[in-house]
């Protein structure tokens, strides 16, 4: 029990890592981007590459797929995205599910279905707690660099330039692009730290879970249930919600625990679609 | 005197802002009841309350008889109330006439066939007639606001909710929006009339609301409530930001 | 004068009522006398399903403007329903798609209670995590097999060509009941809705009334379709039945064609069905080109084929608008 409450708590924080992008983007963007984690999958897959290829740790891959994955998001979102939000809401979300057909099935095509997964050196290691169980080193150090992630991209909202205006972007596009705010411009620089956070959250879930080209859905699912729990644009919502769905999963068991997170997620949908954290 | 409409200690708003509170007036039969205010003062909400966009947090409305407080926005319109929205919102990808056959099937509970003659002298009345095969996307404003009253007229109201229909007009404009709401006068409907236009107010309304924060502030004759300080203070440091 | 105009409009309906007789007809007749090869029947009985399917996310997404994400959750739930029915209890198939219909339209009873406090995207996803959690349902469920899968059995199991008439005739049905559901009074306020829903119920449209029944017409006719696909196919799996790939294929088809039209799910299923055919001699690739070209029509055809053909050109198989004339 209590080793998998710690087991639980530690997913928690990779979870909310997972769903940080998400509840940027439908936060300041209003888009649901359902090809979000099939970003993730596809900065898991980037990572192995580079990693098998280099000789490097999956972690220091992070240097060449965060800026990478920051581009991409910049460029799908002032190329296609930005252009298809005049037209409403629906097209673009479409195109988004267009899109994370693509890299799947991209993704199948490369890589074949076979698992994948990144390895670490310090794989097996753990810290006993006497007999409370064990902390895993693995779990540990990337929960860390999850919370560590909320921790940095929170700073940058609040204290910088470009964050203050995508921040008063989100809360009143025409009254920012009054103020001389390039509300585009904007959605485009959300969009790219959307997915940056998607290559740090492919990275740390490629070293715990084995990942294939079909696992983006589940992401998905996970990164939309952070957004409904923990409500859109709030940082510590995002890392509670995290703790609650790595949880739900770890005491539900693999597949009850799943099914228990869409019922609760449903549930919420319908009596709190703002979220518990709303602003 | 015959009332017609009551609202009694409302309080509505939308999610957490309360935009009404405790909000009181009553509207006779047969009269033009007009409802003024400063910007942001609640009177586009009480028209969203009244036919039923929000559900009121506190307090009663009451309609013909009817307790309408909970009922749904479609049951009040079959009830008789027609209304108007300030910034027009039609059936984009629907013909003039189809937008206003809409609302005599489904608000006056007609036929297609027995609508026809119906949404004709809706057309008519509002100087839209030679437009009916036209998509109402493609109205200028001026049209847009006579598909508004076409639309409401379709209904067959008891009351009729007039938003701001000569905003966003040219003066020319105005003076045809204004000729045709005097026309719905002298056809007796009642009408609950809100406008930012003072002169047009002062002189076509039997009575007047003045609205403040989200309450009723004064109800009475249009000249004596125009002339009153307290209206005068609400207006003054608030209104100029037009 | 007018009524030269008059008579010339209807001659141009009573032609367009005899072209499309005539073609049905012939549909049946070339099937009924096993005129096609058992390879055309094949292809135009899955156009036919995708017709179906087409037309009923067409119904919530072009006309109440309830975009579903998952449908696949009527699709499984129906085929479940027919490998139940026939493999479990022994019963007649007809009873199973009945029945998977039924259970479908249940489904979508039920689901509206929770679902329709939403919208937008809100209720896109809920569509879809649902389907999602019946796939992990069905996956741990002991009585449908689990992961494993179940089969259909029927003695004598029916040929292609008879499933190909069920078919045939489940999507004219379908299309039927979406052009004069369109042309009733409901219809009239759908249309209104779709465009605004706040403005449609301050005219006095039951937005609820309207939703309800477009999601349970859906999801019962999106239910017996999947259950004669899984019929014609003998077995299913949760992943198969509750799978993604059956609103990618809807969507695709919809979009395509032109949402919001009555003529576009049924352009859209040929053009998918033909895509589908002739992508299969490349493996792994098709599904990435389906993607593509259905992105590439979103932002260059926002109203799909038939829906800039009838924009452009004015024309329409079936129409569902009015006039004051008449």
């Amino acid at each position: 029990m209590a080793q998998q409450l710690i087991n639980g708590i530690l997913l928690g924080g990779v979870y909310a890592l997972v769903g940080v992008g998400m509840t940027m983007i439908f936060g300041i963007v209003q888009l649901t981007n359902l090809a979000h984690g099939e970003f993730i999958i596809l900065a898991a897959y980037l990572s192995s590459v580079i990693s098998v290829g280099l000789g490097l740790s999956p972690l220091l891959t992070l240097i060449i797929t965060v800026p990478l994955m920051f581009v991409i998001g910049y460029i799908l979102q002032n190329v296609l995205i930005n252009k298809l939000m005049e037209r409403g809401s629906e097209p673009a979300l479409l195109v988004t599910f267009g899109l994370s057909i693509i890299i799947q099935n991209a993704l199948l095509l490369i890589f074949s279905a076979d698992a994948n997964r990144l390895i670490v050196s310090f794989q097996a290691l753990s810290i006993p707690l006497g007999g409370m169980g064990r902390i895993p080193v693995l779990n540990l150090v990337v929960c860390l660099i999850g919370i560590a992630t909320l921790f940095v991209l929170n700073l940058f909202l609040k204290k910088t330039y470009i964050g203050r205006s995508i921040r008063a972007t989100s809360d009143d596009k025409v009254a920012a692009a009054l103020m001389g705010v390039n509300v585009k411009q904007t959605y485009g620089i959300a969009m790219g730290l959307a997915l940056a956070t998607a290559a740090i959250a492919g990275t740390m879930v490629g070293m715990i879970y084995p990942f294939y080209p079909s696992t983006g859905s589940g992401y998905l699912i996970i990164a939309f249930g952070v957004v409904v729990i923990g409500g859109m644009g709030s940082i510590t919502g995002t890392l509670v919600a995290g703790f609650i769905f790595g949880l739900a999963q770890v005491l539900g068991g693999s597949n009850y625990g799943l099914l228990i997170g869409y019922l609760v997620l449903i549930v919420m949908l319908a009596v709190r679609p703002q979220g518990l954290f709303a602003k | 005197m015959d009332t017609l409409l009551s609202f009694k200690n409302v309080d509505a708003g939308y999610g957490r802002v309360k935009v009404l509170s405790d909000l009181n007036f009553e509207v006779y039969r047969g009269e033009v009841f007009g409802v003024i205010g400063p910007n942001g003062c609640g009177k586009t909400t009480m028209f969203n309350a009244l036919i039923g966009l929000i559900q009121p947090t506190k307090g009663e409305i009451h309609f013909d008889g009817h307790n309408i407080t909970n009922m749904s926005a479609n049951a009040r319109c079959n009830l008789g109330l027609g209304r108007t929205y300030q910034v027009p919102r039609p059936f984009e990808n629907m013909s003039v006439f189809e937008n206003v056959l809409v609302a005599a099937v489904h608000g006056a509970g007609l036929s297609e066939q027995a609508a026809r003659p119906e949404c004709q002298r809706a057309l008519e009345i509002t100087g839209l007639y030679d437009k009916h095969a036209v998509r109402s996307g493609e109205l200028t404003l001026l049209d847009r606001k006579r598909l508004e009253i076409a639309r409401a007229l379709g209904t067959a109201p008891k009351m009729l909710l007039l938003d701001e229909v000569a905003a966003g007009l040219t003066e020319a404009e105005v003076q045809d929006v204004m000729a045709l709401v005097a026309n719905l006068k002298a056809e007796g409907f009642t009408i609950i009339w809100i406008e930012h236009v003072i002169e047009t107010m002062v002189n076509s309304t039997n009575r007047l609301m003045c609205m403040s924060e989200g309450t009723d502030l004064l109800i009475g004759d249009p000249r004596e409530v125009m002339a009153s300080e307290q209206v005068e203070a609400v207006y003054l440091g608030v209104e100029e930001d037009e | 004068m007018n009524k030269t105009k008059v008579t010339k409009k209807t001659g141009k309906k009573i032609l367009r009522f005899g072209v499309l007789v005539v073609l049905i007809v012939l549909l049946y007749v070339l099937g009924l006398a096993g005129l096609f090869s058992t390879n055309a029947m094949r292809i135009l009985l899955n156009i036919a399903l995708y017709v179906t399917l087409g037309t009923m996310w067409n119904l919530m997404s072009g006309f109440t403007g309830m975009t579903s994400l998952g449908q696949q959750a009527f699709i499984g739930i129906a085929g479940y329903t027919l490998c139940v029915i026939t493999s479990t209890y022994n019963l007649p198939f007809w009873i199973g798609i009945v029945l998977g219909g039924l259970f479908s339209a249940i489904l979508a009873l039920l689901m509206s209670m929770v679902l329709f406090r939403m919208r937008g995207m809100y209720f896109a996803i809920a569509t879809w995590v649902t389907a999602e959690a019946l796939k992990t349902f069905f996956t741990s469920w002991k009585f449908v097999k689990m992961g494993a899968g179940m089969s259909v059995k029927a003695r004598p199991y029916p040929g292609v060509s008879l499933i190909y008439v069920i078919a045939l005739s489940l999507s004219i049905i379908a299309i039927l009941v979406v052009y004069s559901l369109l042309k009733s009074k409901t219809g009239l306020g759908l249309n209104a809705m779709r465009d605004d829903a706040d403005a449609a119920s301050s005219v006095g449209v039951n937005i609820f009334r309207s939703r309800l029944l477009c999601f349970v017409v859906s999801g019962f006719f999106t239910g017996i379709a999947g259950a004669i696909f899984y019929l014609n196919r003998g077995s299913i799996f949760p992943s198969g039945g509750f799978g993604t790939e059956w609103t990618v294929a809807i969507v695709f088809i919809v979009i395509i064609g032109g949402i919001g039209t009555i003529e576009g799910p049924i352009l859209g299923a040929i053009i998918y069905v033909a895509l589908s055919e002739y992508l299969s001699k490349y493996p792994g690739y098709s599904m990435i080109i389906l993607g593509f070209i259905a992105i590439v029509v979103i932002v260059a055809l926002p109203y799909g084929i038939a829906g800039t053909i009838e924009r452009k050109l004015n024309l329409t198989v079936f129409s569902t608008r009015r006039t004051l004339e008449g």
